[in-house]
């Protein structure tokens, strides 16, 4: 009885050489997949080998894109239509996808009754699909692949489920680092966008602090300029004298606010002009402080200098560095109730001079303190902030600062206050 | 070296002669020139006789162009496949879905008219 022994042989050589088909396949699969990231075409190139490795005549690949709206979106299909597959995929219930990806659960077509929603039940079978099976990676569920029935005759066995279960291990992986890659790519470029548009608007507002030389500075001076012969004529009634003086003083404060802003403006550019000499710091320091100290005194706040004895002569623009002593003395008593201490303080560490502004007021929260040296910035940024000005301050003097090679920290602790630090390189004492 | 795609036109449809390998590299163009034959409205020979290897990709390629022409009422044939061609579509038992011919003359034979 021959015959029987030899039909096993045939049947038993027919299945290692789809075994083998299926694993030339699987490793096609391995090489095809690092082709390239572009998605659509990865998904063509998947659909396209597992149909080739299971001879099915219509395949497609759907993902979960990110975001409350998880319903799968169509990639690619084959052999079915792309507004069938589309429907398809809108039918089918997150939950039960995730639920299947977590089983990592090939579904075939018996079991889509009891898994799927009847709507997805109804188009698979009009679509003739066998196979419903979830993409994973890294325990994520990615979306869904499905495929037709094998044109080639009896259902898919065992043999086939399980090379389909390694290919889609692979194609998870593959779609989710083109998917990881992709954002990052896409993350990168609105960073460059995003650092293009910040470049663009410094670039308007130095046009803007450009502008402001003619078209605010020039129409003040003349303002102020005929207020003052008002003011110097005689026999004026004592109203229109005392009103005269009003705007010619507010005037007189625009002007200055409009000129740090011009400066500011001039030291982001880089233009600003430094005049360095060589000069006794603690002189230049101490006219600044008797000059300070009426008025600060008159906003009931306590003005304090400390400096040793000797003179410090040193190289450097009088002008600026009182600008930023100005600055810092300033940012002090508007943002410290009455009462505060403010110290003024000169030192030598090696041949750096270190010029603090200390107080003892409420001192500045950690969030804040790092933002304190931005421009058109004030530690209360509401619309209802008790004190005005432009914000500019600190940023200036910063911007000054570093014009000299200086620098200028600032350091604070809630309720003990905080500590203002200007260092100037090439200090020595005479 | 030969172009991996030869487009001619035959008596009742297009002839599309595949050269050399049928894989993931070559497979789009064979698709886009499928699908540009099918949206013409005419039917379709392909000729495997030059095929040096085909790749699943390759095979699927095939079987989802016969699909879409079998949907679109057209009629796709494939001509004298080559041996590697042959022996993959016997093992997947493809031959009564995929319609061949001994040559393209038969295949030509075959079209309706």
């Amino acid at each position: 009885m021959p015959s029987r022994p030899d039909i096993d042989a045939a049947e038993a050589l027919r299945l290692a050489a789809r075994r083998e088909h299926e694993l030339l396949a699987i490793s096609e699969l391995s090489r095809e997949l690092t082709v390239g990231l572009d998605l659509y075409a990865l998904a063509d190139l998947v659909l396209l080998n597992l149909m080739g490795q299971l001879g099915a005549s219509r395949a497609a690949l759907w993902l979960l894109p990110d975001g409350s709206e998880r319903r799968p979106v169509l990639l690619r299909s084959h052999g079915m239509s792309r507004r069938m597959a589309d429907a398809l995929g809108a039918t089918v219930a997150p939950d039960a996808l995730q639920a299947l990806g977590e089983e990592r659960r090939i579904l075939g077509s018996g079991e889509f009754q009891a898994r799927l929603h009847p709507a997805t039940v109804a188009l698979a079978r009009r679509e003739e699909i066998e196979l419903l099976a979830p993409l994973t990676s890294r325990g994520e569920t990615l979306g869904l692949v499905a495929l037709g029935p094998g044109a080639g005759g009896p259902p898919y066995g065992p043999m086939e489920l399980d090379a389909l279960q390694a290919s889609l291990g692979m194609i998870g992986v593959a779609l989710q680092n083109a998917t990881l890659y992709n954002r990052l790519l896409e993350n990168n470029r609105q960073l460059r966008m995003a650092n293009e548009e910040l470049t663009d608007l410094d670039r308007l507002k130095s046009e803007f602090l450009r502008n402001l030389n003619h078209e605010l500075r020039t129409p003040l001076t003349v303002i102020i300029a005929y207020l003052s012969s008002v003011e110097d004529q005689g026999g004026l009634p004592d109203t229109v004298r005392e009103f005269t003086g009003v705007c010619l003083e507010e005037s007189k404060k625009l002007k200055a606010m409009l000129e740090n802003l011009l400066d500011f403006g001039a030291a982001t550019r880089g233009s600003l002009p430094l005049d360095i000499r060589r000069g006794d710091l603690t002189l230049a320091l101490r006219a600044y402080y008797e000059e300070r100290l009426p008025g600060i005194t008159e906003g009931l706040r306590e003005l304090v200098f400390e400096a040793p004895e000797a003179p410090l002569t040193t190289a450097f623009d009088r002008h600026r560095v009182l600008q930023i002593v100005d600055a810092l003395v300033d940012n002090a008593t508007k943002f410290t109730p009455r009462g505060t201490r403010i110290t003024l303080r000169l030192a030598v560490e090696g041949e750096t001079a270190i010029v603090e502004v200390e107080d003892d007021g409420p001192g500045i929260p950690p969030e804040r303190l790092t933002q304190i040296f931005g421009s058109f910035r004030q530690g209360d940024g509401s619309p209802t902030r008790e004190v005005g000005g432009l914000g500019l301050g600190l940023a200036f003097a910063l911007e000054l600062a570093h014009r000299m090679n200086g620098r200028l920290t600032a350091s604070s602790e809630l309720s003990r206050g905080s500590i203002f630090r200007l260092s100037l390189p090439s200090a020595a004492r005479d | 070296m030969a172009e991996p795609l030869e487009v001619v036109s035959g008596v009742h449809g297009v002839i599309v002669r595949v050269v050399g390998r049928l894989d993931a590299k070559s497979v789009p163009a064979l698709l886009a020139q499928c699908a540009d034959v099918r949206a013409s409205g005419r039917n379709l020979i392909v000729n495997l006789s030059r095929v040096e290897f085909i790749a699943s990709s390759g095979v699927g390629t095939l079987l989802s162009v016969a699909e879409e022409f079998r949907k679109a009422g057209r009629t796709v044939r494939f001509a004298s496949p080559s041996t590697p061609v042959l022996t993959v579509i016997q093992l997947l038992n493809l031959e009564p879905f995929l319609p061949i011919d001994s040559s393209e003359e038969e295949a030509e034979r075959a079209l309706p008219a």
